[in-house]
Order: structure tokens, then C-alpha cells, then sequence
């Protein structure tokens, strides 16, 4: 709901590279899937396909494979032409040609084989190929027709342009496509189910190589719907692309999310707001049907991903943060009152406002969710925040000798523990002076601090 | 040079000279071209013929109304407004309508493609309008056609055209100034009478004009300018004392667009200006008739042409007869 981008837009940020128009069209329109047997069968097709990528002896067919791919056209309106009984151009009938020769190609190599049935083409080729040279070049040729073929000679033997020849030879050649068109009409279902293997083949590829390249592991979809989920060494990709280009490491962590509300709270820098993002990627990842950022993941599924996290966009709409965040709160419960059970990720809820009402506003929040078994992450810094719940802190701040302000991040554990007394941290004053902020201010906050 | 030159009669009488070679030949526009009809003055315009075997490039809606047989050996996934780009082989002559890519990347993809594809030679019509295509960087060799659309009066049509190949032309700069010079892609650079290279810290041009002094002048023996040359540039230029001391550098031809009289008072004080770049200018055609319907003398154009540009001149007229 809250996402600014679709969540595939995400995907293709991590760097999600599909080849064809056709991959990206479905892509597009990959479903957020709730079945785990659907699932786990898309799993064990990217693990079968890793373990094709890995294995160094089929680099040269994998690459051969990787090229077909990029040159499958999206052929699905020409398909269309074909089955309303349109008669096809040269084009089409080049479009058509070239496509089932790709899939006559693919299908040779076990590779293939294992991963997908593709139809057998070889018969529309046939159609598109009467001197069977398996070459993906096409036009009406003269052996369609003797008559056509005599006329050309004629024309060839022309030292002018014959209008009256080329005409008739117009009439033959059309009266080709119409056969072929017919022709080839039996077809084009067969046709129709190839390009869909190819475009469902272009997308397992990538999502495997993406796997490869961020190191993403194969999740185990939890059936009980109540069920914690489970992750171990959690990580978000571009976070940590970025931080490795600064010379910085990230530090994964080890999260669960049990089917009630979890406040977290937690030093300023201190992740919490990554937490949330890192989440509902993993949770996005999975249930597209992607491997996830983790070392090894237990996850149950949800029907919704619901997460409010202020990006400038509520801004952009006209909203102040405090109206976007109470509209957003209402989408959830108007959510939870329709029987869903969305994963919840709220990142500072109400924070715009003064911490009285503010953390009675946390507090009534946290309340629902718990009575409804929601979940959900919610983080604060407000202190008294009543309401009975699961609470984690991020550890924060170690190690506190030789502070270099540029890499605070050294000094930070961003690990979650458990925080049964529920006292938000008092280091905010600590970081900012860790950040080089003016020294008169900082003394002058720790003397009210202490008043 | 400008509509009606006869562009695309030269392109079809170069066609005609090249059919019985044994080169393969592929051709390609910018943009729409080859119209049966100019989109501009509405004159009759002739078709581009293409011989037996002559590949060529044409978007989708020209190729489904091509007057030849060819048969498609590859099919672009860059689209143009009148469709994808078709790369086909003429199987019987016939007539097209040319619409290649309008864009210099695409254009120079298209062009490495087509090597790929056996190709030879890609000749390209093109257009002074879409003159960065006729840079060296994307084409190799120009033609240039001129002819009584640009002037009815033969003095000033020459006039015209000289100064156009005279930038066509510009003279090349020493091959370790380009070296020094070639993966310096924006801003202004200068080099120094030490041979070092200095940016000049400005992105364009347009800036640089007041950094330009005497004091630097004096100091200097090459000013780069990485992007395009304008007038108020050169101007700037020209009214220094010591203008003349330092030669003036641009990518290829392409890169200037200073007006003609910018250029000529730019000369004519002695200012010096080269290329890193030179763009190999085949020959002149000249169309002695302009679209008015008035005709030029052929004999004494192509004459006045040759004298003044020492280069060869054709009549478009009579090499299509």
C-alpha cells in the first residue's frame, strides 16, 4: 500500500535483468502468490537452476541460451492477428519464423528440458521454411509458387521496373500469405504456450541469477498461518552494495516475527527504519517467488504487506506526515476488520506529534494488533508506552573508545534483543556529539536534560 | 545543403554505380526519407531504387509498402515512430521508401550491426539539418549536395557551398595533439607551450569566453572545446590581440555552430581552427534546377564549383540520365 514504487520497480533496482519484452511482461504481472505448494515448486526451480549456473561445464550453452532469450520478440499480438483469421505480412510471418526456430533451438539442450516443456514448433517452421534451410530470414519464396517464381524471372530479366509485372506478382505473392496464415492457424496455440514458456524461462533465469549474484537463500514457507517467521542473518541487498562501496560492512541480523505486534526501539542510526524496509523485501521476495536475503529463512505467509514509512511521497500528495500516517493506520484496520492478515511494518508511528498523545496513540495501536493477533513492527522513541507487547531494542552503541565520527557505524551493534522493561534509550545527545554537532548545544540539551 | 539539392537523386545514381560491384551494400536514412512526395515544398520527388542483392533498412510501415521483393533478415527491437527497423535483402529490384533510425546511437549501432551481417558499406542519406550523422564518429566518408534551392545566382550558391566544405574540411590537428586530446569528452580545455594539458574548469563554452584573456593567450598554443563552438564564443575570440597565436580545436565538423559570417571574420583576422577528426569529403552534387521551377546553367555551375572547391562536382540531372 505505502510502497512509493511498485515492488517489482524494487527488483529491478536490485538488479533483476530479464532479456525479452516478453519476460518483462511477465514479470509485470507476477502474481503475490498465498499457495505454499506453488511456492515451494518455484523454489526448487530456481535451486535446480542455480545448481545449472553453477556448474561451470554449461557456461558456454548457458550463454547461447541467455542470447536466444534476448532475441525472443513479444509476438503475442501477431499470435492474436493469427487466431482472429487476420492474413499476416512478411513481418509477422519473419516474427513467427523467427520465434519457433528459437524454440526449436532451446528445445535441444537438457537444460531446457529439465526446467520447462516447450511445445514443439518445428511444424509452424516448417510452414515459414518450404526449402528447409533453418535460416531466420523470411520472404514469400519462389519455390510457393511456380507461377511467382516465373514472373520474378521475368522481372530479374527487366532492364526497366515493370509496374505491370510487379503488380501481378503482388497478387500471387498475397494470395501466398492467405495460405500460409491458414496454414499456420493450427499453431498458434502451440505458439502462444512457447512464447509464455519463454517469458516464464527468461524470468526463472534471472531471478537466479539475481539469487547467485546477492547471495539470496531458498525460504521455507511455513504452513501454519500462525506460525513465526524465521529469519537468520537477514540482510538488505542494496543497503549492503552501498555500504561495501563506502569501505563499510553490514552487519546482518537475526529477526522473527511472530503473529503478534513487536514495538522496537532503539538508539537514532540505529537501523530500525532499514529493519522495516529489510522485512518487507524479504516478504515481497518471497511470496513473488524470489529466493530472500538471508542465511536461512522460515516464513509464513501473509495477504498483504502494509507499511507506512515516511519517503517525501505523502508530502508530494499534500498530506502532512501526522494526516498520511493516520489515513495509512485506518487502511490497516479497515484491513484487519475485512479478515486479512497483512504483514504490518509502521516505522515511527506519530512521531509528528507531542510524546503525551503520541505514545497513547503507540500504545492504542499496539493494543488492536495484539487483540487481533496482527503481524506487525512498529517502531518509537516515545517513553510509557503501555500497552502489553513484545518488545526489542537495537543493542546500540559499543565499544565507545577511539570514536571516529565518519564510522559511528563501527560502534553500533544493530542486533535485536529482547527489551523486557521497555526503556526507550537516552543516547540521542551521546550520537550527536559522535556526529561533530556543536559542542554549546550539545551542553546546553544535558544541562536541561539534568534540571 | 538544404531540400532539394538533389540528395536523393546522387543517392540513387550512386546505387546504380555500385549495383554490379562486388561489395555488399546496405542503406539506410535518417529519419523519413525517399518520400514519393517532399514532406517540405510538396515537389516531386524520385524513389530510392535498390538493386538485387542490396540490403536496406527501413522502419516497419515502409517496408509493408516497399515496391521490390526482399526478403527480412532481421527485425530491431528499437522502435521508430513508423515502427520497428527491418533489415532486408533485395531479392528484385525495385523501389523503397527509406526511414532509418533519428538518432546518432542508434544510427551507429545500426552500422556496426550491419558489418555483423556481412555488410561492407552502409550508405547513409542524410540530411545538414542532422548534420552530428555525418560526423566521423558515425559515418566515414560524405558526399555533399547542393545545387539552386540554396541560391539562383551561381556566385553565391559557390559562395554558399565553399563555406560549407570549407568546415566540412577543417584541416585535422597533429596526431599527439589528438591524442591529448580524444577522451576529453565536455568542458574547455587549453594546452600550454609546455604541452600540458589544463581544464579550464567551465563545462561549456558559452562560459569560457571571459577566461579567454591575453595574459592566457600568450601562454597557449591549443584551446579544446569539447562540446559546440558558438558565435559569441569565436567572437570573443577574434577581438583578442593575440588571437591568431593559438589554434582553436573541435571534435569533428559537426561541433560548429558558428554562423558563416562568425567564421569568415574568424579567418580573416588569422584565427586558426582544426578538428580532431577530419571528415573525408567524397565529391559535390550539384541539382541546377531549384523547386521554383528556374534552372541554372549546368556547364558554368559545375565550372565554378570545381574552381572554387577543387573537388569533383556532379550534376545530378545528367548522372541520373
Amino acid at each position: 500500500m505505502v510502497y512509493s514504487k511498485s515492488p517489482l520497480k524494487f527488483l529491478e533496482d536490485l538488479g533483476l535483468e530479464v532479456r525479452s519484452s516478453v519476460g518483462r511482461a511477465y514479470l509485470n504481472n507476477l502474481p503475490f502468490l498465498k499457495d505454499a505448494s506453488a511456492l515451494t515448486q518455484e523454489y526448487q526451480q530456481i535451486a535446480k537452476t542455480i545448481s545449472i549456473l553453477n556448474n561451470t561445464e554449461n557456461n558456454k550453452v548457458v550463454n547461447h541460451v541467455m542470447h536466444q532469450l534476448s532475441e525472443v520478440q513479444d509476438i503475442h499480438g501477431t499470435l492474436t492477428n493469427l487466431k482472429q483469421y487476420s492474413t499476416l505480412n512478411d513481418i509477422e510471418l519473419f516474427e513467427i519464423k523467427h520465434f519457433a526456430l528459437i524454440v526449436e533451438d532451446l528445445r535441444q539442450y537438457d537444460i531446457i528440458s529439465t526446467l520447462v516443456e516447450l511445445p514443439d514448433t518445428m511444424d509452424a517452421v516448417d510452414v515459414l521454411d518450404p526449402e528447409k534451410e533453418r535460416i531466420d530470414t523470411f520472404f514469400i519464396y519462389d519455390s510457393y509458387s511456380t507461377q511467382l517464381a516465373e514472373i520474378r524471372k521475368k522481372m530479374k530479366a527487366s532492364e526497366e521496373i515493370d509496374a505491370e509485372l510487379f503488380h501481378q506478382g503482388t497478387e500471387l505473392e498475397d494470395k501466398i500469405r492467405e495460405e500460409l496464415s491458414t496454414k499456420l492457424r493450427p499453431y498458434a496455440d502451440q505458439l502462444q504456450q512457447a512464447l509464455n514458456q519463454m517469458a516464464y524461462l527468461d524470468v526463472l533465469f534471472a531471478k537466479s541469477v539475481l539469487a547467485i549474484k546477492l547471495g539470496l537463500t531458498q525460504p521455507t514457507i511455513l504452513i501454519d498461518s500462525d506460525a513465526t517467521s524465521d529469519y537468520k542473518g537477514i540482510f538488505h541487498p542494496q543497503i549492503k552494495a552501498l555500504l561495501k562501496e563506502q569501505g563499510k560492512e553490514y552487519q546482518p541480523i537475526n529477526v522473527d516475527i511472530p503473529n503478534a505486534p513487536t514495538l522496537i526501539t532503539g538508539i537514532n542510526m540505529g537501523g530500525k527504519t532499514v529493519i522495516l524496509r529489510t522485512l518487507a523485501l524479504a516478504q515481497y521476495m518471497c511470496q513473488f517467488g524470489f529466493f530472500v536475503p538471508a542465511v536461512s529463512a522460515q516464513i509464513a505467509l501473509v495477504d498483504d504487506i502494509m507499511m507506512c514509512i515516511d519517503d517525501d511521497q505523502n508530502h508530494l500528495q499534500g498530506l502532512s506526515s501526522f494526516a498520511a500516517e493516520m489515513k495509512n493506520i485506518n487502511l490497516v484496520l479497515s484491513a484487519l476488520s475485512e479478515g486479512k492478515r497483512p504483514l504490518v511494518l509502521i516505522d515511527e508511528l506519530a512521531r509528528t506529534t507531542n510524546p503525551t498523545e503520541g505514545s497513547a496513540i503507540v500504545s492504542a495501536v499496539l493494543e488492536i494488533f495484539r487483540e487481533q493477533n496482527v503481524r506487525a513492527f512498529v517502531t518509537s522513541h516515545y517513553d510509557h508506552i503501555k500497552a502489553t507487547c513484545r518488545r526489542k531494542r537495537v543493542k546500540g552503541l559499543t565499544n565507545l573508545q577511539d570514536i571516529d565520527a565518519n564510522h559511528i557505524e563501527r560502534h553500533i551493534d544493530y542486533s535485536l534483543v529482547d527489551d523486557a522493561a521497555g526503556e526507550v534509550p537516552h543516547e540521542a545527545l551521546r550520537i550527536a556529539e559522535l556526529l561533530g554537532t556543536n559542542p554549546t548545544l550539545i551542553q546546553r540539551a544535558n544541562t536541561f536534560l539534568n534540571e | 545543403m538544404a531540400k532539394n539539392v538533389g540528395k536523393t537523386v546522387t543517392l540513387n545514381y550512386l546505387l546504380g554505380e555500385l549495383q554490379h560491384c562486388d561489395k555488399q551494400i546496405a542503406v539506410t536514412s535518417i529519419g523519413i526519407d525517399g518520400e514519393g512526395i517532399d514532406q517540405v515544398t510538396a515537389t516531386a520527388k524520385p524513389e530510392i531504387i535498390l538493386y538485387e542483392g542490396m540490403m536496406f533498412v527501413t522502419s516497419e510501415k515502409h517496408y509493408i509498402s516497399r515496391q521490390l521483393t526482399s526478403e527480412i533478415m532481421h527485425l530491431s527491437n528499437h522502435r521508430t515512430s513508423l515502427g520497428r527497423l527491418v533489415t532486408a535483402k533485395t531479392q528484385v529490384t525495385g523501389k523503397v521508401l527509406l526511414s532509418g533510425p533519428a538518432d546518432t546511437a542508434t544510427l551507429q549501432q545500426l552500422i556496426a550491426h550491419n558489418k555483423t551481417m556481412g555488410v561492407d558499406l552502409t550508405i547513409v542519406d542524410g540530411a545538414l539539418s542532422r548534420l552530428s550523422l555525418a560526423s566521423p564518429s558515425v559515418t566515414e566518408a560524405t558526399i555533399l549536395a547542393t545545387g539552386a534551392a540554396i541560391s539562383a545566382k551561381i556566385a553565391h550558391l559557390v559562395k554558399q557551398t565553399k563555406h560549407q566544405c570549407d568546415i566540412v574540411q577543417l584541416e585535422q590537428v597533429d596526431s599527439d595533439i589528438v591524442n591529448k586530446l580524444t577522451l576529453l569528452h565536455s568542458g574547455v580545455w587549453i594546452i600550454n607551450k609546455e604541452g600540458e594539458v589544463r581544464d579550464l574548469g567551465v563545462r561549456s563554452a558559452l562560459m569560457a569566453g571571459r577566461l579567454i584573456t591575453e595574459q592566457l593567450l600568450n601562454d597557449t598554443l591549443y584551446i579544446y572545446i569539447a562540446g559546440a563552438l558558438s558565435d559569441s564564443f569565436l567572437d570573443h575570440l577574434r577581438m583578442q590581440k593575440s588571437m591568431d597565436k593559438v589554434t582553436l580545436v573541435v571534435q569533428d565538423f559537426t561541433k560548429v555552430f558558428a554562423s558563416p559570417e562568425s567564421i569568415t571574420a574568424f579567418f580573416r583576422k588569422g584565427g586558426k581552427l582544426k578538428v580532431l577528426y577530419k571528415t573525408s569529403l567524397l565529391a559535390i552534387t550539384v541539382n541546377p534546377t531549384s523547386p521554383e521551377g528556374y534552372v541554372l546553367n549546368s556547364k558554368d555551375v559545375c565550372t565554378a564549383l570545381e574552381d572554387a572547391l577543387e573537388l569533383p562536382v556532379y550534376d545530378v540531372r545528367q548522372i541520373h540520365n
